[in-house]
């Protein structure tokens, strides 16, 4: 295309001369016009072809003209036409050919060519001076006496060459194939020859470092040499760098293969770097240029072949090809013919065998040492070099054999098998040929080798430790810095080749390892590392473009990742670009965080820290000052704690993670942690990771605490108890008690103020207007931590007491009504709490009451207990009703002195008193003993003092007893009736007793008569009262009772039927009917007073009238359809139906003080039976109180059975104590005005009083 | 021929070669072709097989090829016999490139000037080879707007392999 083949238009010029020189013009002259023409010629090419001409004439056809037009024509070396500066480049090379002195004048004008802008030239450049570089070795090695010039002119020729050398790590493709190019030539020049060497065709191209005098002024022949083989080393590691592109690879591939045929010193050294990168071809090839690789690669093996050299690696140069398809035919037509090997053996020294060789070589380099430049230099350095290599190699790969086995072999499958890429790479699916002879011995030998050409790049495998340790004992012998160069290149391709893993297992295939790592690279050669020189400033949008779907590239490369073994390096990657672009990057790397939560969380974490390091700015080079702005960092935090607020499962407790390994939490990750521990679901975590965080981080210690506590008094029920949960545990660390006492203190104070103070909305609640006064619910909100904390603390209750007393009613009852649970966490024993009882502070009787009641409600007061309350009654407080929870703690004569003031209680507090003493409340626990028995108890209460206590509220106590049917049995009052009738005077409620006892109990009627009896003995009708029921009695039991009667001595006889008239008849009959041996026994007296009808006798009259009318004996009575057959019984004797009924009748009457007869209810069930017990207009004002209490008594006696269920206890309890919160015994300025209808009950007094 | 033909329309300097030892032409049967050597014209083969078979040879297209290749040039060229230096071949088998490669390689190293050799697999028969030197053109016209062939050719023959969705070898020579 542009460029024009010289020889053909050389060849067109030769016409032209033959008709110049036909015309006989001179040259000189002819070279002047041509100068003069292409000097005004505008057109590129033309110059260029005169220019041509000029060169011809002035080189080939008149050289001495040289000298005269040298100048002229290297001033078109600036010629504006590329062309024209190509040109002049090759001019230069030819004119140096023809005169090797020119080179003296020319270098400064090739340097600066050198410098052109145009790659073109540069490359041109680049060509021309490796030959020239072969020319200058050859003319100063061949210059007799080196002049200073001269050495200039080397000096100009080593700085161009160095030049051009550091160009191999070009990012111009072009340019590093033709630096490839000039190495190989100039490693040519530098190195020797050997018997084997091909010889180049061209005379001029053969020379070599054999033809350099060793004592040459300045071409110091060690120095070149070593030059020689490090420039050899450098075109290797070329060729094996990992990113190499197709062209470059091919290039160096055929330099290689020309120094290989021509210096076979290099042989091994080129056949093995083959071999490696058969296996090893660079990840960036697309699959075409794989092919033309292989197929390049092919053609260099079969030219290395070719080489009387070959025999010597034939096994490797044959599999290599087979490897790469090449045909049986083919491999044999390249091979050497027989004879020639033959023929080659013979010239060899005898003693070829490689150990001896190599000895040979050893006692050379020995010589060498005593004796520099003296000794011919064959292969001196080469020579063990590549023993070396080779047996690394070898050595492994026998290693190798002999552990290929089955077994072995299918583990190793079996692992690549994890690390295989998806899809087929390129270079796999263009290399990879059927394995036609598998498993026969030819093959595994194949195999191992190739195993080992991989791990002896990976500098791994028995070989490669034998070498080092060979070339270890050789050091001293100043063996080979190549080795040492090679050796050490080779470990560095292999790591830039992802070959991470350092372990000298065999299971990880070299294939595969290779196969596996991310193709990220740039796809041309060393581009990467010069970075910054080709880097312009991009478009910003382009920019964050290519940022993002970079970092989603790296994000996707996940499983390479793995596969690579580059998952730590890959999280530091992404971590490091997300917090340095941020933008975008971070949207993306939450999601891709939060799509797989568990696995991810590394990165995470990465990410947070990075972040953490980019706001402290401790990655940045310069120390100044500057704010430590958190706010990116804050970011971060944010993102990563809403995704997980947002998210429904909590299992893997990142989030607690992520809060203590955190290097710091920002306010608003505080925030977030607040949310979630409002959210019920996660309230447990949450709470958790604030309790691990006021642990774990002391620094900010008070901060999160009082979060949490805020949290105790939270309104969410759940949140609230997992907050005071978390603070209980706290609060047994020594250095958080205070602070969390001092916390549920404040809030137990708010409770002073007279609203609701501000600070208690503070944060979570203020999503109502604050409530103008104390409601229940923010009463409680204050006291939940308090009282959460007092088990663990019991010294805390005092300060309740404090608050207590100098709050209001409704925060009294509210406390009264929480402090349960607590109370009962606290237990009797604790010490503090008797402490409190001890002392009770004015104004918190109530509190103390109650929580006196609550630690005996279920079990016995304590010795200690019963002790600080006898106390607290005795000495400060006598308030009967602090005895009532530890009554059964006291000792009898207490509860004797007690229980007249007692039973003047509210009959609801009353009745809980007997329930205690009777231990009806002890749920059946006979651990304890009463103070009292139930016999005792109703005997004391017989014997209370009558001045101490009214009759009614008497009646009323022992109407209680009764109504305990399971406590005070026949057996029982039986007891209590022979007592009582012992003691002298007869307690007034004898009778009555006696009575009531009867109409439970009807079978007792026998042991009513004895006492009867005994009454009589005693003179009962002494005390009026008991008489009065001594009759009543009688008039009860009438027909049992007759033979009592007829006991009494005739007055009182007589002053029975003053008092029970209608008795006397039925006696008298009961007489009329006795035999008359036993009627002899009847005193005459008595007899007369039967007779004899002290009442009027119209009264009797009528009364006669009337009996016919109601006969005495045996009337089935109205009331005996009751259904108690015992019942019956006892109404046989009822006078008459229709007076029972009239009783009964009047007994619903609301108890009118008129009537002669006062009917009293008997609170029992069959209360239908009206007993009355005074007939008597006499009967004092108790009696009729007696009558108006009963009704009330009785509806409680009916509502009994359920009030010992214990909640209704309770109920009754605190209702007990609601109403009395300003205790009127001591609070005499307590106005008391609740117009509650009990509250007189604790304070009463005897109305008349 | 007919990439030559075309490209030489475009204004590119090109040159056709053979590569076999002889010049081969389609006989009437696959196992009789019709085999010349390289010094026969166009020209004469015209003549030949017009003689032979009219009818067969311009059926087949035979004579119409050789009466467009003898107006280009006189005979078919064996590339092993030319010692000019090319900036870039292009071969239409993967065994003539092949052999392409082998003769320079087997060349005495002269200047060293990079070629650039590239193969493009066309079947050999009219219609592919219409195509086969639109693809070629094509492929050279991006070479040539290249400022810096040696740097760029990988990239461009990449984009012309995703292009023409044809495996292309390519690999570079200096002679």
């Amino acid at each position: 295309m542009a460029g024009d083949n010289r020889r053909s238009t050389a060849a067109q010029f030769f016409m032209d001369e033959e008709e110049v020189s036909a015309e006989q013009v001179s040259t000189y002259d002819r070279v002047v016009e041509l100068l003069n023409q292409a000097s005004l010629l505008q057109r590129d090419s033309m110059k260029a072809t005169y220019l041509r001409q000029v060169q011809e004439l002035i080189l080939f056809k008149e050289p001495n003209l040289l000298d005269n037009f040298l100048e002229e024509m290297i001033a078109f070396q600036s010629d504006r036409s590329v062309e024209v500066r190509k040109f002049m480049i090759s001019f230069i090379e030819e004119a140096c050919k023809k005169d090797p002195d020119l080179l003296l004048k020319i270098m400064p004008n090739l340097t600066a060519l050198f410098q052109d802008e145009n790659v073109n030239v540069r490359k041109k450049v680049i060509l021309v001076m490796a030959g020239l570089y072969r020319l200058a070795v050859q003319w100063l090695s061949q210059t007799k006496a080196p002049t200073a010039e001269m050495q200039h002119a080397w000096e100009q020729i080593l700085n161009l060459k160095s030049l051009i050398i550091d160009l191999v790590d070009s990012e111009n493709d072009g340019i590093r194939t033709h630096v490839v190019k000039f190495l190989e030539s100039v490693v040519l020049t530098l190195t020797r020859k050997s018997p084997e060497s091909e010889v180049p065709k061209k005379q001029e191209n053969d020379m070599n470092i054999e033809k350099i005098p060793e004592n040459h002024k300045f071409l110091k022949v060690k120095k070149l040499e070593e030059e020689g083989s490090k420039l050899f080393d450098t075109l290797l590691k070329f060729q094996a760098s990992p990113h190499v592109s197709s062209i470059n690879l091919m290039t160096v591939m055929g330099s290689l293969t020309t120094i290989a045929k021509q210096r076979p010193v290099y042989f091994d050294q080129v056949v093995q770097a083959f071999e490696s990168l058969h296996v090893n071809l660079p990840p960036t090839l697309a699959k075409s240029q794989v092919s033309s690789v292989r197929k390049n690669l092919k053609m260099q093996m079969l030219a290395l072949l070719k080489h009387p050299c070959s025999p010597d690696f034939m096994p490797q140069i044959t599999t290599l090809l087979t490897d790469l398809g090449a045909m049986q035919s083919e491999v044999m037509k390249c091979m050497p013919k027989a004879e020639d090997i033959r023929k080659r053996k013979a010239e060899e020294p005898p003693s070829t065998s490689s150990s001896s060789k190599k000895a040979k070589v050893e006692i050379d380099v020995d010589v060498e040492d005593d004796d520099i430049g003296t000794t011919p230099w064959s292969n001196k350095e080469k020579q063990p070099n590549l023993t070396q290599k080779q047996t690394a190699i070898d050595i492994t790969a026998e290693d190798l054999v002999n552990r290929l086995n089955a077994h072995n072999v299918a583990d190793l499958v079996l692992i690549s098998m994890v690390m295989l890429p998806d899809s087929l790479p390129a270079h796999f699916q263009a290399t990879y040929t059927p394995i036609a002879a598998a498993g026969t011995p030819g093959q595994i030998k194949h195999l191992a080798r190739l195993l080992a050409t991989q791990l002896t790049m990976a500098g791994m495998g028995k070989g490669i430790n034998e070498v080092q340790r060979m070339a270890g004992e050789n050091e001293e012998e100043q063996i080979s810095t190549t080795e040492d160069g090679v050796a050490s290149k080779q470990h560095i391709q292999t790591l830039v080749g992802g070959m991470t893993s350092t372990s000298e297992d065999l299971s990880k295939k070299p294939e595969s390892t290779l196969l596996g790592q991310p193709f990220m690279g740039t796809r041309k050669g060393m581009k990467q590392f010069k970075l910054a020189s080709v880097t312009k400033n991009m478009d910003r949008d382009l920019l964050d473009q290519m940022t993002v779907s970079s970092v989603k590239r790296i994000l996707n490369a996940e499983k390479s990742a793995l596969i690579g073994n580059a998952l730590s390096e890959r999280t530091k990657i992404l971590a490091s670009l997300v917090a340095q672009f941020g933008g975008e990057l971070k949207n993306l790397l939450q999601e891709y965080i939060f799509e797989d939560l568990r696995n991810r969380a590394d990165i995470a974490f990465s990410w947070l820290y990075q972040e953490y390091v980019v706001c402290h700015g401790f990655n940045r080079s310069h120390v100044g000052e500057h704010k430590i702005v958190l706010a990116s960092y804050d970011e971060c935090l944010t993102r990563l704690l809403n995704g997980l607020l947002e998210r429904s499962d909590h299992r893997d407790g990142l989030f607690t993670r992520l809060f203590l390994e955190a290097p710091v939490i920002t306010d608003n990750a505080v925030q977030i942690l607040r949310k979630f521990c409002q959210d019920e679901n996660r309230v447990h975590v949450g709470m958790g990771t604030l309790q691990e965080m006021i642990l774990a981080r002391p620094h900010h210690r008070p901060k999160y605490l009082l979060l949490l506590l805020e949290f105790a008094s939270h309104d969410k029920l759940e949140v609230r108890n997992h907050a005071i949960r978390v603070i209980k545990k706290l609060y047994e660390r020594d250095d958080l008690r205070k602070s969390i006492e001092g916390h549920a203190l404040t809030y137990l104070k708010y409770l002073l103020a007279p609203k609701p103070p501000i600070e208690l909305f503070s944060g979570t609640r203020l999503k109502t207007e604050p409530p103008e006064v104390w409601v229940e619910d923010c009463i409680k909100l204050c006291l939940y931590l308090y009282l959460g904390l007092l088990p663990s603390n019991h010294k805390l209750i005092h300060e309740l007491a404090t608050v207590y007393t100098a709050t209001s009613a409704d925060i009294k009852r509210t406390i009264l009504r929480v402090l349960e649970s607590p109370v009962r966490g606290m237990g009797m024993e604790s010490p503090e709490l008797l402490l409190l009882v001890e002392n009770c502070p004015k104004g918190a009787e109530t509190l103390v009451t109650r929580v006196i009641h609550i630690l005996t409600d279920k079990t016995a007061p304590s010795p200690e207990l019963v002790e600080r309350v006898r106390d607290l009654y005795h000495k400060r407080v006598p308030d009967v009703r602090f005895l009532i929870p530890v009554l059964t703690g006291l000792q009898k004569k207490e509860v004797l002195a007690a229980l007249p003031k007692l039973i003047k209680l509210n009959p609801i507090v009353v009745k809980e008193v007997f329930n205690r003493l009777l231990g009806g409340h002890a749920n059946s626990d006979a651990s304890y003993t009463l103070p009292l028995t139930p016999a005792e108890l109703l005997i004391a209460l017989h014997n209370i003092d009558p001045t101490k206590c009214d009759m009614k509220t008497i009646i009323k106590a022992t109407n209680l007893c009764f109504s305990e049917k399971n406590v005070y049995t026949q057996e029982v009052l039986a007891v209590v009736m022979q007592q009582l009738m012992e003691q002298n005077p007869l307690p007034t409620l004898l009778m009555r007793t006696v009575l009531q006892s009867l109409s439970m109990y009807p079978k007792l009627i026998g042991f009513v008569m004895n006492i009867l009896q005994r009454l009589i003995t005693n003179q009962v009708w002494k005390q009026k009262r008991v008489w009065e029921g001594f009759i009543r009695c009688c008039q009860r039991t009438k027909t049992q009772s007759f033979q009592v009667l007829l006991q009494l001595p005739a007055p009182q006889l007589r002053n029975v039927f003053e008092i029970s008239p209608d008795l006397r008849e039925p006696l008298l009959h009961h007489v009329q009917q006795f035999t008359p041996h036993q009627r002899a026994h009847i005193p005459k007296a008595i007899m007369n007073v039967l007779e004899k009808d002290p009442v009027e006798p119209a009264v009797t009259a009528e009364k006669d009238k009337k009996e016919p009318v109601a006969p005495p004996v045996a009337k089935p009575p109205v009331a005996a359809t009751d259904e108690e057959s015992v019942t019956t019984q006892v109404l046989t004797n009822v006078p008459s139906p229709e007076l029972c009924l009239k009783v009964t009748t009047r007994s619903f009457d609301d108890g009118r003080d008129s009537g002669d007869e006062e009917p009293i209810n008997l609170p029992l069930k069959s209360a239908v039976v009206a007993v009355p017990i005074a007939t008597e207009i006499t009967t004092d004002e108790p009696i009729h109180n007696i009558h108006r209490s009963a009704r009330p008594l009785q509806a409680q006696a009916s509502r009994h059975m359920p009030m010992d269920d214990d909640s209704s206890q309770h109920a009754a309890e605190e209702e007990q104590v609601d109403e009395n919160d300003a205790t009127p015994t001591h609070d005499s300025d307590t106005p008391s005005p609740t117009p509650v209808p009990t509250l007189t009950t604790l304070t009463e007094s005897l109305p008349d009083n | 021929m007919e990439a030559h033909s075309f490209l030489s329309k475009k204004g590119f300097k090109v040159q056709s070669f053979g590569t076999g030892s002889q010049v081969k032409l389609p006989g009437p049967s696959p196992e009789r072709p019709n085999i010349y050597d390289f010094n026969t014209t166009y020209d004469e083969m015209y003549k030949d097989l017009l003689r032979k078979d009219s009818e067969l040879y311009t059926q087949n297209g035979i004579l119409h090829m050789l009466d467009r290749n003898r107006r280009i040039k006189p005979r078919p060229e064996r590339f092993q016999n030319t010692r000019e230096q090319f900036d870039v071949i292009v071969s239409c088998e993967e065994r003539v490139y092949d052999q392409i490669i082998e003769d320079l390689e087997s060349r005495e190293k002269g200047d060293s000037y990079p070629t650039h050799i590239i193969n493009i697999d066309i079947q050999d028969n009219h219609e592919e080879a219409t195509i086969g030197a639109f693809m070629i053109c094509d492929l050279v016209t991006m070479l040539h707007h290249s400022e810096d062939i040696d740097n760029d050719v990988d990239e461009i023959v990449q984009v012309f392999e995703s292009r023409v969705k044809r495996p292309i070898l390519h690999t570079i020579a200096f002679c």
